[in-house]
């Protein structure tokens, strides 16, 4: 098709273009850019080194979530991690437990535990980080309200965010 | 059934070290109704599966090699341990009678050097389980092997 003496802008082939006014424009704009601000933040959870800290397991808590022990191991694994998965002897549900045998000032994970579900907790499932230099952090996949505990835990908790 | 709770030795008529068979056995006999559930464990280093037994929601038996290794009882379950603590006792009186129970913080039970650990109920603070387990139960590298 010959555009050249049709009246229409290049490459527009006859459809309706999305025109905006320059308020509209700027009012789209700061839109976005609130839309930006509200994402979680995306800092790395281990550094190069395979260190990770509270705050970064913290802003990216729910990459842990749903995930499997194998999944979960396999990104230790790309840290520089060496580990041993086996089950949990204590746990009367299918627990897992990634040991690392290769742990440094660096390479801060000492275990991991994923379990499917706590009784204990409310049949909650969590993934618990032990640290070396961080203590233990626990992940739920739930919301707070449907967690029990009776707050004396020395794990610092970190539960499923809800985004709007 | 004897209703006691013997540590590294088992409850009632179920024996730690017991094959299934004969487990089944005694469910035969004494007319329990049962399920079996088996984890194959293929994403563990040593992927020796795990059978378990569960009576109700009570009894749940593990074994693994064809050997019981742990009877985790909860619920409605009857029994006492040799020093009288039962499940849905006051948690706290059941230290009272266990000096040696240590909480851990990492496992989440109350573990005890006479060879048993106990789940707390974090709603009523009583306790919610007990389980007893084979001595190689204590070491999860000696556990792990399996030479048991």
């Amino acid at each position: 098709m010959n555009h050249s003496n049709s009246g229409l802008a290049h490459g527009t082939s006859g459809s309706p273009q999305l025109t905006l006014e320059n308020g509209e424009m700027e009012k789209k704009a700061k839109e976005n850019e609130a839309t930006i601000n509200n994402k979680p933040q995306r800092k790395p959870i281990f550094d190069q080194t395979g260190h990770v800290t509270f705050e970064s397991i913290s802003a990216r808590r729910e990459h842990f979530l749903g995930k499997s022990v194998s999944q979960i191991d396999k990104e230790l694994h790309k840290y520089g991690y060496q580990t041993r998965i086996r089950g949990s002897i204590h746990a009367s549900s299918k627990a897992r437990i990634i040991v690392v045998t290769n742990s440094t000032k660096e390479r801060n994970i000492s275990q991991v535990q994923v379990s499917p579900k706590s009784k204990r907790h409310g049949n909650v499932p969590y993934v618990k980080i032990s640290t070396t230099d961080q203590g233990k952090i626990k992940i739920i996949d739930a919301d707070s309200k449907n967690y029990i505990t009776d707050g004396k835990e020395k794990a610092k908790l970190l539960f499923r965010r809800k985004w709007k | 059934m004897n209703r006691l709770i013997i540590p590294f030795q088992g409850y009632g008529e179920f024996r730690l070290y017991q094959n299934i068979e004969e487990t089944k056995n005694i469910l035969k006999n004494n007319k329990l109704k049962y399920s079996v559930e088996v984890w194959n464990n293929k994403e563990c280093s040593n992927p020796i599966p795990w059978t378990i037994i569960r009576i109700g929601d009570s009894i749940h038996l593990f074994f693994a090699n064809d050997k019981m290794f742990k009877i985790y009882l909860c619920s409605k379950c009857e029994g006492s341990l040799p020093n009288g603590i039962t499940i849905g006792m006051d948690m706290n009186k059941a230290c009272e009678i266990d000096p040696d129970l240590k909480y851990d913080d990492w496992e989440e039970d109350y573990q005890s050097s006479q060879g048993y650990w106990l789940e707390d109920d974090l709603g009523s603070g009583k306790v919610l389980s007990i389980s007893i387990f084979i001595k190689e139960a204590l070491n999860e590298e000696v556990f792990e092997e399996y030479k048991w």
